[in-house]
Formats: C-alpha cells, sequence, structure tokens
C-alpha cells in the first residue's frame, strides 16, 4: 500500500447505498453507555425543526397534555400533499428516538385518535393552536383517557380554533 | 524509490500468501504509522485513525507494491465463495426509517476489537475454517496468556469458528470491521436465546390449558391427558410436556443490514436478534440467499476476503441501505 494519500481511492457509493449529507464525527463511547450515547445521537440528528424542544422535559413553554395541535404529515415522499390534523393531546410518550404524541378530536360527531412520531420524517410541521398549563386550561393527569367517556368542555373550543387557524391561512395566501 | 509493504502475521499463514524464503524474516517496518505496533501486541483499538496496517499482502521478491496491485493478489470472490462471519454483542434495539419514511425496528450490533485468531486447513485440520475472537479480556490464567502472546493477539472474551471456503482465509491477527457488512444484504444472526427457566406447558408449547371455572379443580395451567389407554400403553417418546426452556442456540435467518456504521463498528440489522442486551452474537452472511443474491446488485463483489484497508479509510463513517425496488411504498397505483 502507497503511503502517497493521492493513491487512497475515494468512496463512490452505488445507488442501492446513501451515504447520508451530513457526517457527523463519532461521539465519544465507553462499552456501557455506547446505546444511549447512540440513541441520543439520532435524536438530535432527526431535530431538524427544533421539535424536541417542544416536548422536553425541562423546558416552561413545553406542550403539556390538553394543549391544541396542528400536525401536517406527508402522505408520501414522492408527492408534495399533506395530511393535517388538528386534535387535543391526550398522551405524551417519551421514548427517546420513539417519542410518540396521541392526538384525539371530535370528526363529525366521531371520535377519532391518532399518535404520531415525533421524529418520523413523514412529520412535516407541529403548531400550537392553545397552549394547556394556564389557570383556566388545565389538566391535573399526564394521560387524559378519561376524555374517551367524558369530554367535558375539551373539545368544544377546537372548531373555533379551526376558523381561526383557516382564516389565517387565506389571509397569508392573500399577502 | 522503492516503497515496500508488509504483513504481520504471527503464527499459521494461509496458503495461498506466498512464503518468505528466510523463515526468520522479522517485520519489516513500512513508512506509515507501523510504529504505532509497539509494544508488539497489535490490539484492536476502536479508532480508525491508529488501527496498524495488518492485511496487506506479503510478496517474497521485494519489489514496489501500489495500491492497484494489492489486488492482484487477493483472489477474487465467487458466488460460491463463502466469508468469515463476525462475533459481535448485541447492544440493544432501536427505530430506524428509511428514505421512503416507513419506519422499522432494528437491533444495533457492535463488532468490538474482533480479530482472526487461528486459520484451519484442509491438509492439517481437514476443514477450512477461521477463528475468530472477540472483546479483549485482561485477565487470564496464563496458559491462555501465553497462548495469545504467541499470535501476539489480545486475549479475547468470545471465540467461535466459522466456516469459510478456501479463497476466503485471513492471516492470523485480522482486524475484521463492520464495513465487511454491505449495507442492504442479508444475514444470519445466531445467539444463546433467554433462558426462561423451568416453564409450564401453556409458555413452552402454546396449549391451551383447563378453563377457568366450570368445576376445575387445581389443573387450569395443566396439559390434561398425555396418551391412549390400553393401547399403546405408553406416553410417546417427545411428547410436549413441561420442561426448561430457552438458553438454546437460535438463529434467525435473513435479516436485512440497513446501516453500518465504520468508526464505532456498529452493524444494524432490521428485526429481531435473540438474547439479551451485550450478549455475544455470530453473523454471517444468509445461508438461504445464494451467492449473489445475499449482496445488493451494484455492490458485487462484496468486500472480500474482507474489507481492505485502504478502501475502509475512504468510507465515511455512516452508510445506509437504500430499500428495495426504488419505489414508494405509500403511493397507492391509480
Amino acid at each position: 500500500m502507497s503511503t502517497a494519500a493521492e493513491a487512497a481511492p475515494k468512496y463512490t457509493a452505488p445507488a442501492s447505498i446513501q451515504v447520508p449529507a451530513e457526517q457527523f464525527p463519532a461521539p465519544k463511547v465507553t462499552r456501557k453507555n455506547l446505546i444511549d450515547v447512540v440513541s441520543q445521537e439520532q435524536v438530535q440528528r432527526a431535530n431538524v425543526d427544533g421539535r424536541m424542544e417542544l416536548f422536553s422535559r425541562k423546558n416552561p413553554n413545553r406542550i403539556q397534555p390538553g394543549s391544541v395541535l396542528l400536525v401536517e404529515t406527508l402522505n408520501s415522499k414522492a408527492k408534495e400533499s399533506t395530511s393535517t390534523f388538528m386534535g387535543v393531546v391526550i398522551a405524551i410518550r417519551r421514548k427517546g428516538l420513539e417519542t410518540t404524541f396521541t392526538l384525539r378530536n371530535l370528526v363529525m360527531k366521531v371520535g377519532v385518535e391518532q399518535r404520531f412520531a415525533l421524529y418520523s420524517p413523514m412529520l412535516k410541521s407541529i403548531k400550537v393552536l392553545q397552549q394547556a398549563g394556564s389557570k383556566d386550561i388545565k389538566f391535573r393527569r399526564a394521560k387524559l383517557f378519561y376524555l374517551r367517556d367524558q369530554p367535558g368542555k375539551a373539545f368544544q373550543s377546537l372548531q373555533s380554533l379551526w376558523k381561526q387557524e383557516q382564516a389565517e391561512k387565506v389571509a397569508a395566501k392573500k399577502n | 524509490m522503492v516503497e515496500v509493504t508488509c504483513a504481520i502475521f504471527f503464527g499459521k499463514s494461509p496458503k495461498f500468501f506466498t512464503s518468505p524464503e528466510n523463515s526468520n524474516i522479522g517485520p519489516l517496518i513500512a513508512m506509515n504509522s507501523l510504529t504505532k505496533l509497539l509494544p508488539s501486541i497489535t490490539s484492536a483499538v476502536a479508532t480508525r485513525s491508529s488501527r496498524p496496517i495488518i492485511s496487506a499482502c506479503f510478496h517474497s521478491s521485494v519489489t514496489a507494491r501500489q495500491a492497484a496491485s494489492t489486488a492482484d493478489q487477493q483472489p477474487a470472490w465467487t458466488p460460491q465463495s463463502q466469508r468469515v462471519g463476525v462475533i459481535a454483542r448485541k447492544k440493544g434495539m432501536s427505530t430506524f426509517w428509511d428514505e421512503w419514511g416507513a419506519r422499522m425496528p432494528t437491533t444495533i450490533l457492535q463488532l468490538e476489537d474482533v480479530q482472526v485468531l487461528d486459520v484451519r486447513t484442509e491438509e492439517k485440520h481437514g476443514y477450512t475454517a477461521l477463528q475468530v475472537g472477540c472483546t479483549n479480556k485482561k485477565n487470564v490464567t496464563k496458559p491462555v496468556a501465553i497462548h495469545y502472546s504467541k499470535l501476539n493477539v489480545e486475549p479475547k472474551q468470545s471465540v467461535a469458528e466459522f466456516r469459510v471456503t478456501d479463497d476466503a482465509l485471513l492471516p492470523v491477527g485480522t482486524i475484521l470491521n463492520a464495513a465487511h457488512f454491505v449495507p442492504g444484504q442479508y444475514v444470519d444472526v445466531t445467539a444463546p436465546s433467554i433462558g426462561k427457566g423451568f416453564a409450564g406447558v401453556m409458555k413452552r408449547w402454546n396449549f391451551a390449558g383447563l378453563p377457568a371455572s366450570h368445576g376445575v379443580s387445581l389443573a387450569h395451567r395443566s396439559a390434561g391427558s398425555t396418551g391412549q389407554r390400553k393401547w399403546p400403553s405408553k406416553v410417546f417418546k417427545g411428547k410436549k410436556m413441561a420442561g426448561r426452556m430457552g438458553g438454546k442456540s437460535v438463529t434467525v435467518q435473513s435479516l436485512k443490514v440497513l446501516k453500518i456504521d465504520t468508526e464505532l463498528n456498529l452493524v444494524y440489522v432490521k428485526g429481531c436478534v435473540p438474547g439479551f442486551d451485550d450478549q455475544f452474537v455470530k453473523i454471517k452472511d444468509a445461508v438461504k440467499k445464494h451467492g449473489a443474491k445475499r449482496f445488493p446488485s451494484d455492490t458485487l463483489p462484496p468486500p472480500f476476503p474482507t474489507v481492505k484497508d485502504a478502501d475502509l479509510q475512504a468510507m465515511p463513517r455512516e452508510l445506509i441501505a437504500n430499500s428495495g425496488e426504488g419505489k414508494d411504498p405509500f403511493t397507492t397505483k391509480e
């Protein structure tokens, strides 16, 4: 093997292998913490638009159960079309890269729940329409599964929020 | 200026490497950083930069050698060749999204100080295999320590053999990296399953048990009858009964390699792997996918007998497999 650096072959990936555009230097690992460090690195990479901050435990402005979110997801990578779903956060499951949250809404009088993986590449954006945690909108549970049987007033504001959101969209398009 | 490359291998040398004329050759030190080899024990270090160059070829006539001509010395891969497997450690599980956004579970396997320890040849042993060791170990008995010091390899915690074809032999001390595997190829993973202890018949053999009520006394999880009556007047051999479950060697076949990390020596495999975390697992190329079908067609030939150091240095840290045929699984046909 020649000592000259120019003789070293450059790696060209064939079509079936992709090389991620951003190559991060390898983190320091010991025998015991490898899986934690690697998982944390994966989360940092998947955290493209700061969505980790929305669900971190320490952030004072984090999304709490009972907030109303509007989530936009890509239908497929090939097409530009997206689906939106608005609902009340009834559960947040924090498992690092596999963190998921569940939204519930009443769609044509039928209760619909949808679970989203926070770091999925198909999840385009999360918009907070109503933040929970203030005096009047406060839920004293981490998981709001009781809303399935006793919705109370939790879903009443969703209609008006949706109309508000549509109006904002139209106004933004005009501008 | 004539540059000389050499192989540093101690102990038994494989058949296809030509042996030097004078046997007391001693290691010829090449220009580059082989001084890092001192002390003489070649230890497999995690980072690539300080890895000594082991797998170069040695030719008895000392000639100038460039990177291109080393390929001529290495035997070519054929669809009938069987490459060496590796021993890895199951580190844990995670999730993986492919380029289309499809989510799949993945197991992370780490190649920790994996080196070839011995070569088994047809003439001497009657079969062709490579003995591979994983994970360095400090406190060993004196006979074991002396055995490893003769090989110039640090003592290993887990040792296993892998049957190979004659053209896939490697010298003792060769370090095996995660880049030995190609993203998109299929592998078989073998490991002891988690022991369940003395398991009852419902857990071990999925028996239905007996009803919970309606007069059943003290037999809700039992097997029930074990046979007929006067004929055959015995219980057949192999009758499914309660007993020890788990702790046996289990092979999961045809798992796809999703991603490799060449610096941390990680192999990300799709799906589950038997055993608990930090378990030693054996990874080999899939047996049920024949020859060329094990690997994606545009990555042929695979690194053979293992990845060359020059190729490894040029590789980026992470390589990810593209899934399947290039079609988006989320688009529906009109």
